[in-house]
């Protein structure tokens, strides 16, 4: 009977409850578009890992002994193949493979594929584990100077067999001739980086160097299984070598992308649960609203009998029907999220591309979305629902009854309390300066976010008031009615603006630390580059010393000083280090000793802030591996003020690191220039620097810009993500303003009848909603920069030495209050100016 | 124009505040369609307490609602002073609703959010007035609110909230106020307060009132009073006493009989 009439009760608000329909449909689309689109991402590897061919095949690969950015690429030498080949008796044949970096450089000089993740060149042979290639047209690279083009490389730089295009890799540049283009099949190899193939014997050339091989490849006789071969050819490799299935290989890539997927999915999950959340607040919002507008109706179930618990039920009920049609539309508007979010993640993966084009919507996926839109919705309804069972039987036989509140007292009480606690958190925090007193800070936010929420209510009138005064003040007395029905019923205009709060918060918190960061960058970028020029490679990898001996023999070019990355384990633990000549940098990069000197060539350098985390101080000794698992006592010769522009920790003598290991490639060089004739000779790198195309110079301004868009680009990022959030709060103004509309349709009509215009009428609705967006907003700018601003202080040490509030942005977000509000109220604005004076005027 | 009514509808010769010429209003609620008014002529003296009676269902509200633009004829012609009001736009007819027009309502007259005094300048104020501070002071000094004028509606008593609804609608001087049952809610002793207070300012000030009313107790304060039954106007009365109007209305049972059989 109640269930029967909880859903007339739904049929017959269904306007009123459509937008908070749409409010649960948004969160919960959400949540399962990203799950969709992990589900889709990850599910879209699958044939490639299911490749059977070849797969009794036992790959040799040599074992890196560092890891991480700088660590050098490992071989496989002439000498373990050898032994391979006398000592495995179950072993049909051995076949050399080769790959490693790339780059394409068409006849414009142009780099194909310049921003993607990365650059593949390899042997034209099939691997184990895939399925092959397959050549589209022309034929297969045979002699030195044949390369053939992966087709989608060849697409995007508009390559056709016949083509000259200059190949550069890490050993050397080559001047070929693309002799046809290929398909890998089901290999994840061209996925998201550009991909081309040569003759093995070309491969090994321009990729490995003589003796030399990136893995190889052991073929069983037929009458020895995979595991057998495994055993032979593990039992006589030597150390620092290891054999592995094809089937191994994939497993690893796949745990790492699926480790991907999974980091992403949870990255867009965190921003999924603040729309949900906020979301909540309109559920609320509306079911307190339809309590009071429905207070006789319920009294008359609780005149002829029903209990209270049954009235509750009754209530959870609608509520329970809301979250089940809302989550029912948002998994359906999931699956086109996840198409979007498949175009932003292929739109930001460089290049990668999820290929399965069918969204898998798995049973998880739909129960998780039920289950979290069902709770959430029935969770913000709770509370109202507990007042509407308070309602006494009598309110159903008079007119003046209003719902007792509970005690604001108590409210007041603990949103005081906790509020306090999270101010002390963040004091706590930013008290003592430590980076890891980030989370106290960010912890104690969370707090006055919340107590903020709960205290919103009294704040409301106040900051109403002045909010409201210009309001007033341009609107005359329709501002005027318009502030006072944004102040009239606190609790309801603050759960309103908590949406808009929360949403701002975070942008607010993002904005702040996005632009501290870049100031900070900025400042020592400035502070610390004291170079003409930086040589830099484009793409991921590097350039070689030709370039830098090109660069050094331009006319008034008085040094050149190059960098390059290298990977070591230092007291134990992985690093990636700085292999670079202390001297040489110490102007360029400023580098200021803090103690010690500057270092010998087989001494250490390192900064003040990891010397301080390690306690390691100047003239110590510390233990050390190289590359080729050498290990040596390395002296600490000094340490240095930390530093924006040396980038690592750590710096190692060039000779020394590679005595080591083959760190061929230059990622960066500082170029100086005789003062009299800076701007002639500048010109003249830059023209010399044509004949390099993977290398571009950059002064002093260009790093800074690049600084500034890589925290812009991921401070966007996170704003977008946010918008919905904010959709949703600007949702939950137009659903309060709406009720508001409806339950106030006495007050609107008798303002018609005493002369008020419809425009007027539109106007009041327009500025109260202005009003309380505005409040919201400005709650949650406050709070944002408090935030922003502790985070700061905290992180002072690590990054962000610089507070910046950048207030065009948060200006700009202001506006957009004011210009949500303004499109919040369009549609409750319309139905208020609509309504029929008469009946306005005679509704009960 | 005038017709068979027009004999009972003459029966002075004054200034006029409001005037509705042969209006007639039928209301289609769904199959059935009701005659809320069938060809009712009515002139309101200026300066005059008039009074429209009848039985539910008489038609009197309606011929309110009409006479003060807030509700459209389907024939017929509406006039405030000599101005016809019957094929305004809306924008125009806010207009006089605003600048010529004082309405009370039987209830809920008042803004919960604007104080007494507030609520009594909002006409002025949204018409953008100055409002004359004697002629307020004056109203103000009538409704004896004196100090209360600082609360909101709801820390004041029903008669209290009347009376504010009544000097808001005095206060920005309208060429007629319309008030549609102002006692209905009110206890006795309020409603005579109110109504004491709507005939004293006739008399001080000239204002016309008009007020629909069932109770013969509240049509004895009027100047004249017209009854109305079954849509149409079946009597006059000046100087109405409450007894003289309770016969009069005793006349009507079985016409307003009809009317309810008829909804």
């Amino acid at each position: 009977m109640l269930a029967k009439l909880a859903l007339r009760n739904l049929m017959a608000n269904r306007i009123r409850l459509a937008l908070s329909v749409l409010a649960v449909m948004l969160g919960v689309s959400f949540v399962a578009g990203t799950m969709i689109f992990r589900d889709t991402a990850t599910r879209s590897l699958d044939p490639i890992f299911s490749a059977r061919t070849e797969s009794s095949t036992v790959i040799v690969r040599a074992r890196q002994a560092v890891t991480g950015e700088g660590a050098p690429d490992v071989t496989v030498p002439e000498s373990v193949l050898a032994g391979l080949r006398t000592k495995v008796p179950g072993a049909q044949e051995f076949k050399g493979y080769f790959d490693g970096y790339a780059v394409v450089v068409r006849a414009d000089g142009r780099i194909v594929g310049e921003d993607r993740t990365g650059h593949i060149g390899a042997a034209y042979l099939q691997r184990p584990g895939t399925d092959g290639l397959k050549l589209l047209s022309g034929r297969e690279p045979s002699g030195p100077d044949d390369v053939v083009v992966e087709e989608r490389t060849a697409a995007e730089g508009n390559l056709k067999t016949g083509d000259s295009v200059e190949i550069v890799t890490k050993r050397t540049t080559k001047r070929m001739r693309v002799s046809g283009v290929f398909r890998p099949v089901n290999d994840q190899l061209g996925r998201a980086a550009t991909y081309v193939a040569f003759a093995p014997a070309t491969a090994q050339e321009l990729l490995t160097g003589p003796g030399a091989y990136s893995a190889v490849f052991v073929r069983p006789r037929a009458e020895v299984s995979q595991a057998q071969l495994l055993q032979q050819v593990a039992a006589v490799l030597p150390a620092g070598y290891e054999a592995k299935t094809g089937a191994d290989e994939t497993q690893e890539v796949k745990g790492q992308l699926d480790s991907v997927f999974s980091l992403i999915s949870r990255f867009l999950l965190a921003f999924a649960g603040v729309a949900v959340f906020v979301g909540s607040f309109m559920i609320f919002n509306t079911f307190t609203i339809l309590v009071v507008q429905r207070i006789r109706e319920l009294a008359l179930l609780r005149a002829v009998g029903a209990a209270r618990s049954q009235v509750t039920r009754m209530v959870l009920g609608e509520a329970l029907g809301i979250g089940f049609v809302g989550s029912t539309l948002g998994v359906l508007a999931g699956v086109g999220l996840s198409y979007v979010l498949r175009l932003g993640f292929e739109q930001f993966a460089g290049g990668a591309q999820v290929p399965l084009r069918t969204p898998v919507i798995t049973p998880a996926t739909v129960a998780w979305s039920y289950a979290v839109g069902m709770v959430v919705t029935v969770l913000a309804a709770y509370l109202p629902t507990r007042r509407a069972a308070k309602i006494p039987p009598v309110a159903a036989l008079r007119h003046d009854v209003t719902l007792t509140r509970r005690s604001t007292r108590f409210r007041l009480v603990a949103g005081t309390v906790v509020a306090l606690i999270g101010v002390l958190a963040m004091g706590g925090g930013v008290a003592s300066g430590e980076a890891d007193a980030a989370v106290l800070v960010v912890g104690g936010g969370v707090l006055v976010l919340i107590a903020l929420t709960m205290l919103s209510p009294f704040l409301s009138r106040p900051v109403i008031a002045v909010l409201g005064w210009p309001v007033a003040r341009l609107g005359g007395t329709v501002g005027e009615l318009s502030k006072e029905n944004a102040r009239r019923d606190p609790r309801r205009t603050s759960a309103t603006a908590a949406a808009m709060m929360i949403g701002l918060t975070l942008v607010t918190v993002s904005t702040v630390v996005a632009g501290s960061l870049s100031a900070s960058a900025d400042a020592r970028v400035n502070g610390q580059f004291a170079a003409d020029l930086s040589l830099e490679a484009r793409g991921l990898t590097g350039f070689g010393q030709e370039t830098v001996d090109a660069v050094a023999a331009v006319p008034g070019v008085s040094s050149v000083t190059p960098v390059r990355t290298g990977a070591m384990k230092i007291g134990g633990e992985q690093a990636s280090v700085l292999v670079a000549d202390a001297a040489a940098l110490a102007k360029p990069a400023s580098l200021t000793l803090e103690s010690g000197v500057l270092p010998g060539p087989a001494d250490l350098l390192v900064q003040s802030s990891l010397a301080a985390e390690r306690g390691w101080r100047a003239g110590q000794n510390v233990e050390a591996q190289f590359p080729d698992r050498s290990t040596a006592q390395l002296k600490i010769a000094g340490v240095y003020a930390d530093n924006e522009v040396a980038g690592l920790p750590i710096i190692v003598g060039t000779a020394a690191y590679r005595a080591h290991a083959d760190a061929g490639l230059i990622q960066r060089a500082f170029v100086d220039l005789d003062d009299g004739s800076a701007g002639q000779a500048r010109q003249a790198v830059l023209t010399a620097l044509r004949a390099h195309p993977t290398v571009t110079a950059k002064d002093r301004e260009t790093l800074r810009a690049d600084a500034r868009q890589e925290i812009d680009q991921v401070l966007n990022l996170i704003v977008v993500l946010l918008v919905l959030s904010i959709l949703i709060a600007a949702l939950g103004i137009v659903n309060t303003l709406s009720l508001s509309v409806m339950e106030r349709s006495r007050e609107i009509g008798l303002l018609r009848a005493v002369g008020m215009g419809r425009g007027q009428v539109r106007g009041m609705i327009g500025y109260e909603s202005v009003v309380v967006s505005l409040f919201g907003a400005v709650l949650g700018l406050l709070l944002g920069v408090a935030i922003g601003w502790a985070l700061q202080r905290v992180m002072a040490g690590d990054g962000m030495e610089v507070l910046d509030l950048p207030y065009d942005r948060l200006g700009l977000y202001l506006l957009s209050a004011v210009l949500i509000g303004i499109a919040a109220a369009v549609w409750p604005a319309r139905r208020a100016a609509g309504m029929n004076v008469l009946r306005a005027i005679h509704e009960q | 124009m005038k017709n068979r009514t027009a004999v009972l509808a003459e029966n002075t010769t004054g200034p006029v505040a409001a005037r509705a010429e042969v209006i007639s209003k039928r209301y289609d609620t769904g199959h059935v369609s009701v005659t809320a008014l069938d060809s009712v002529s009515v002139n309101i003296q200026a300066g005059q307490f008039s009074g429209i009676m009848g039985p539910s269902g008489s038609g009197k509200s309606t011929l309110m609602h009409c006479m003060a633009g807030l509700d459209t004829v389907d024939s017929g012609r509406v006039f405030i002073g000599e101005d016809d009001i019957t094929d305004m736009s809306d924008k125009e007819l806010t207009r006089v609703r605003r600048d010529r027009i004082g309405f009370i309502f039987q209830s809920f007259n008042l803004l919960p959010t604007l104080t007494a005094m507030e609520n009594i300048l909002l006409p002025m104020r949204l018409a953008g007035r100055i409002p004359d501070q004697d002629w307020l002071d004056a109203v103000i000094e009538i409704t004896g609110l004196g100090e209360r004028l600082d609360h909101r509606p709801n820390q004041l008593s029903g008669g209290q909230q009347q009376r504010v609804a009544c000097a808001r609608a005095l206060a920005a001087k309208p060429q007629v106020i319309f008030a549609d049952e102002p006692t209905g809610n009110l206890d006795s002793r309020s409603g005579a307060e109110v109504l004491t207070f709507l005939r004293d300012s006739v008399r001080q000030t000239g204002q016309s009132i008009v007020m629909v009313t069932h109770d013969p107790t509240a049509a004895a304060y009027t100047d004249h009073v017209i009854f109305l039954a079954d849509g149409r106007v079946v009597d006059r009365m000046d100087d109405p006493t409450a007894g003289r109007v309770l016969e009069r209305m005793a006349e009507f049972e079985p016409a307003a009989k009809r009317a309810e059989g008829r909804a």
